[in-house]
């Protein structure tokens, strides 16, 4: 289930500020909603929020949703190689919140606001227990 | 926020082993359930695809989730959650507060599509164990999926096993629980035994209306309430009209004081008035007066300080009260006051029992003593096509539920073609019916004049003559028998004797005959109104000449003569 950033990385090497660790937060945010929308579901958010960012920041042109896991950011270090890390932070940040305005329109912002806390502290958990 | 009234559990009574009920929040639904649903309850939910599946368990949970007592909603491979969430928070239970709180929604629909049904009852069985909730949810299931592909030995877990096992797994959760199934109409899976409840959802489109229909199939430890309940989605979510038991349709028994008609001269023939808590019927063609006499009863009924309820099916109530006022019946004040109310039916898919349950909330808040309905035609044609069919039981209910109540009930209906088919026409509604007035138009010597009798009335005397009624500025008023006519029935009386006349001045009874001719038919020819009188020309001749030096007729030479009534008749 795990990105290729994190799969590469831990989190204790993703320090704040950096590509692998905004990526890491989108991905996060995707699993986090995925107990409530489903791993399909939240796939198809983060690809359609993807693509929006992707009209407004170069930097995120190698940047894709993985095939093969369910729910992960791919070519993050190419991007970052490419665009240099500030460039492609804020092409993530772009992203989560494009997936938050999405989401807002299609739900409702207090209700988004809900999901995202719901379910944070198990998706804590089960990162603790791997 | 919205303000949203949680239902709590009713308190546990003295035995601890007690089943406590769960209130299901759905208008209806509690009575048709035989008192909410037993706690820890497993009930399964089936229906066609759009039956209102969701939107009862929705419903339901946030009725009753709390922080305390959580909600899980699992969605299988309903309608994917963003959109679920996207309709349902449009309907007036839903609070956003809730979400991701006391409701938590978890969607499995990944599990059941690429994995199998064993991996979708595994998740649900962590879910419930992390969470400990109140309610569970699992929405839904299609009866397709998985049917008939359990292999042996291949673990792959069929739709029937896994509700079989779902609902064994879920009483020991001590949960209430809700499995939502497609399930067609007379479709009788496996769960069905193992379920606690069942409760079924149908619809039927008939036309461009649709009738919902419920039926509690099942409810273990409760009596619910037999047959096919007609319910409705609106903005508030299901809304249930129970069918009226047939206990309740047994009659009060009747007051022996007389309520006033209204109708100046019709009490006299009514034996002193409507007996209270009959039912009456008045009959009559188009253009009859018959809205007229149902006003003036509700106004009535207003004059002496009761309170009314009028059912309107065929204007809206501002029209209806406008016609009113021009008639000097002015009731805009009563309405104020919540003496009076109109209901109007929203006309083309209504249920017999969703239009019961509105005049029965009415009659009870005003505590009222007159109903009017205006009218039976309309009501039929207002109903679904579906409840048409079965429109004399439907009124049977209508009436003997309303009658119950103690109220007074006017009702009134169109007839159709010439009077010796009429009779056709009221008797479909006649046998629930006390009282019947019956107004006709007739030929009066070329005249068409209203009259009206009253044909039955149960238990008590009554006048059997046909009396004329005028409809004038004040509205209806009954006249004078019309007891020398024979065939009124059908339509064109003949005269049997001379009647008796109001004496105008210096006339001779044939003088005034011929006159009240004159007047009827406005004016007339020789050969008209020799057709009319049946006496013979050279004699007509005479008497109008008279009539016209009497200034009571005037002659004008047109075609050979025509007559005109000028002067007022007398009396
Ligand atoms: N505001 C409303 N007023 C009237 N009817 C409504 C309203 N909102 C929804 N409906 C009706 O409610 C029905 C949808 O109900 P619901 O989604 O609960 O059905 P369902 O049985 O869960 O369907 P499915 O099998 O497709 O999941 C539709 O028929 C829709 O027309
Ligand atoms: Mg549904």
């Amino acid at each position: 289930m795990r990105g290729l950033a994190t799969e590469q990385l831990t989190p204790e090497d993703s320090a704040p500020g950096t590509a692998v660790a905004a990526a890491f937060a989108c991905e996060r945010m995707c699993r986090t909603l995925s107990r409530t929308l489903g791993a399909i579901g939240s796939r198809a958010l983060l690809m359609r929020a993807l693509s929006q960012a992707q009209a407004e920041h170069r930097a995120l042109k190698e940047v894709s949703v993985s095939a093969k896991a369910a729910v992960a950011l791919d070519g993050i270090s190419l991007a970052t190689a490419a665009h240099g890390e500030p460039a492609v932070v804020a092409g993530l940040e772009g992203v989560l919140s494009a997936l938050l305005a999405l989401l807002g329109r299609l739900i409702g912002k207090d209700m988004v606001a809900r999901l995202v806390a719901q379910s944070a502290p198990l998706v804590i958990a089960e990162e603790g227990d791997k | 926020m919205k303000t949203q009234k949680r239902q709590p559990l009713t308190p546990a009574l003295s035995k601890p082993s007690e089943i406590r009920s769960v209130l299901t929040g759905v208008p209806g639904l509690d009575a048709i359930l035989g008192g909410g649903l037993p706690e820890f309850s497993c009930n399964l939910i089936a229906g066609s695809p759009g039956s209102g599946k969701t939107t009862l368990a929705q419903q339901i949970v946030f009725a009753n989730a709390t922080l305390k007592r959580q909600a899980l909603y699992f969605t299988v491979l309903g309608e994917p959650t963003l959109k679920m969430l996207r309709y349902q928070r449009e309907f007036g239970f839903f609070d956003p507060e809730l979400v991701g709180t006391a409701i938590q929604y978890v969607n499995l629909s990944e599990e059941a599509l690429e994995r199998d049904l064993t991996a979708v009852l595994e998740r649900i069985t962590t879910e419930v164990e992390n969470v400990e909730p109140g309610f569970v949810v699992v929405d839904s299931l299609r009866s397709f999926l998985g049917r008939g592909t359990e292999e042996e030995g291949h673990g792959v877990m069929s739709l029937d096993s896994f509700m079989q096992r779902i609902t064994l797994q879920l009483a020991t959760w001590e949960v209430t629980s809700f499995l939502l199934g497609e399930y067609a109409e007379h479709e009788r899976a496996p769960v069905f035994t193992v379920a606690d409840g069942v409760i079924a959802l149908s619809q039927v489109a008939d036309r461009n209306s649709v009738v919902r229909k419920m039926q509690a199939i099942k409810m273990r430890g409760r009596a619910p309430m037999p047959g096919l309940h007609t319910f409705r989605i609106t903005d508030d979510g299901l809304q249930i009209f129970p069918r009226i038991p047939e206990q309740q349709l047994h009659r009060r028994p009747q007051g022996v004081h007389r309520l006033g008609s209204g109708v100046p001269g019709l009490d006299e023939l009514m034996g002193g008035g409507i007996p209270s808590g009959d039912a009456v019927m008045l009959a009559g063609p188009a253009g009859s007066g018959k809205t007229t006499f149902a006003t003036q009863f509700a106004a009535e009924g207003l004059r002496r300080g009761e309170s009314v309820v009028i059912v309107v099916f065929e204007e809206y109530p501002e029209e209806y009260l406008a016609r009113a006022r021009a008639r000097n019946q002015d009731m805009d004040a009563s309405v104020r006051d919540g003496k009076l109310k109109l209901i109007y039916m929203r006309p083309l898919d209504l249920s017999v029992d969703e239009t019961l349950a509105e005049i029965l909330e009415a009659v009870s808040s005003l505590d009222a003593t007159r109903v009017v309905i205006d009218s039976l035609s309309g009501f039929e044609v207002a109903l679904a096509p579906a409840f048409r069919d079965d429109f004399r039981e439907s009124l049977y209910r209508l009436v003997g539920a309303l009658t119950a109540t103690g109220v007074t009930i006017y009702m009134t209906t169109e007839v159709v073609g010439d009077y010796p088919h009429v009779r056709f026409t009221t008797e479909k509604v006649s046998f629930i019916t006390d009282d019947i007035i019956v107004q006709h138009f007739v030929e009066i010597d070329g005249v068409l004049r209203s009259v009206l009798a009253v044909h039955k009335m149960r238990g008590s005397e009554h006048t059997h003559d046909f009396r004329t009624y005028e409809i004038g500025a004040n509205g209806a008023v009954v006249g004078g028998a019309l007891r020398n006519y024979r065939g009124i029935t059908t339509g064109v009386p003949a005269r049997e004797v001379a009647t008796h006349r109001q004496g105008y001045l210096g006339l001779t009874s044939q003088e005034a005959a011929v006159l009240e001719t004159l007047v009827r038919l406005g004016a007339g020819s020789y050969d008209l109104l020799v057709e009319h009188t049946g006496l013979p020309l050279g004699e007509l001749k005479r008497v109008l000449a008279r009539l016209a030096s009497l200034k009571y007729a005037t002659f004008t030479d047109e075609d050979g003569g025509t007559y005109r009534a000028v002067a007022q008749v007398g009396g």
